[in-house]
């Protein structure tokens, strides 16, 4: 209960990440098709492990150009290897009680993998003013 | 059949261990072309065959553009072969008190995971790759 109401805090965050990612990789999100990216939200979804999304994109970025285009896969798999780690780490800071263990810290990256990719194929799919115009 | 405990433990080394040393094989090793790099992910379901088509490709006379591919296979091979060795005496993955034949069991059941669990970072590193050169190649063409 109180990894998922830390989890929440942090992934408020993401909304706005996932408008700049959306916005400055227009170009390959407007060739990327449909399915792939309800794909990878699935992808996410069904993940036991962070090396599942990881692989999934840079499977796509190898057969697509699309995925490459304005350097999309490169900047998701930057922010899901790197950042997303890194506010893992954050989140499991401020947990109280004894220190995370690893499996914890492994679910805890992949709650927030799951919110951003689900935010970014959002945005990808039904993009808002923000994205259009880049007003926030 | 592995529990869940071992699954879970697996999981892990994947991520943490093995996710990256296959970013850094790739990054250090020429890798083959994809056709090979699929057949290798399609062999690392069954762990007998893998180390066999692996051996089999080491052992092959490869010439001119695919002279590296002798020394990609010789890597992984060493790589597989010690990892089989982590999977009883570094990650605790194998009971101590099983019988011969039962560690033997185990250790190939957990060492086959652990070569997929590899070989799938590998390959999708390795396309990646492979698809990068592919399109430079393609944008020097070009200009």
């Amino acid at each position: 209960m109180e990894i998922a109401k830390i989890v929440a805090l942090k992934v408020d965050s993401f909304y706005n990440d996932a408008i700049d990612l959306v916005r400055n990789t227009q170009g390959a999100v407007e060739k990327i098709k449909k399915s792939q990216l309800e794909k990878l939200r699935g992808v996410s979804e069904c993940a036991t492990k962070v090396s599942d999304v990881l692989n999934y994109i840079k499977r796509q970025a190898a057969r697509h150009d699309s995925w490459v285009q304005d350097d999309f896969a490169d900047k998701l798999l930057d922010k899901i290897g790197r950042k997303l780690r890194k506010d893992m780490e954050e989140v499991c800071s401020q947990l109280s009680g004894s220190p995370a263990d690893q499996a914890e810290k492994q679910q805890i990256h992949l709650m927030l993998i799951r919110e951003y990719i689900d935010q970014v194929v959002a945005h990808c799919l039904y993009p808002g003013p923000e994205v259009k115009t880049g007003a926030q | 059949m592995l529990n869940e405990e071992t699954l879970q433990a697996v999981r892990l080394i994947s991520d943490n261990l093995l996710y990256p040393e296959a970013v850094t094989f790739v990054n250090e090793n020429d890798v083959p072309e994809d056709s090979q790099l699929t057949g290798l992910l399609e062999y690392s379901r069954q762990n007998d065959d893998l180390m066999r088509f692996i051996k089999r490709q080491e052992d092959r006379d490869w010439t001119g553009k695919k002279e590296h591919y002798k020394t990609f296979y010789r890597s992984l091979d060493s790589y597989l072969n010690n990892l089989r060795k982590k999977c009883k005496d570094e990650f605790d993955l194998v009971p101590a008190d099983l019988g011969r034949t039962e560690t033997k069991e185990r250790v190939n059941e957990v060492s086959t995971l652990l070569a997929q669990e590899y070989i799938t970072h590998l390959v999708a590193e390795a396309l990646l790759k492979n698809a990068k050169e592919r399109r430079n190649r393609k944008r020097g063409e070009r200009t």
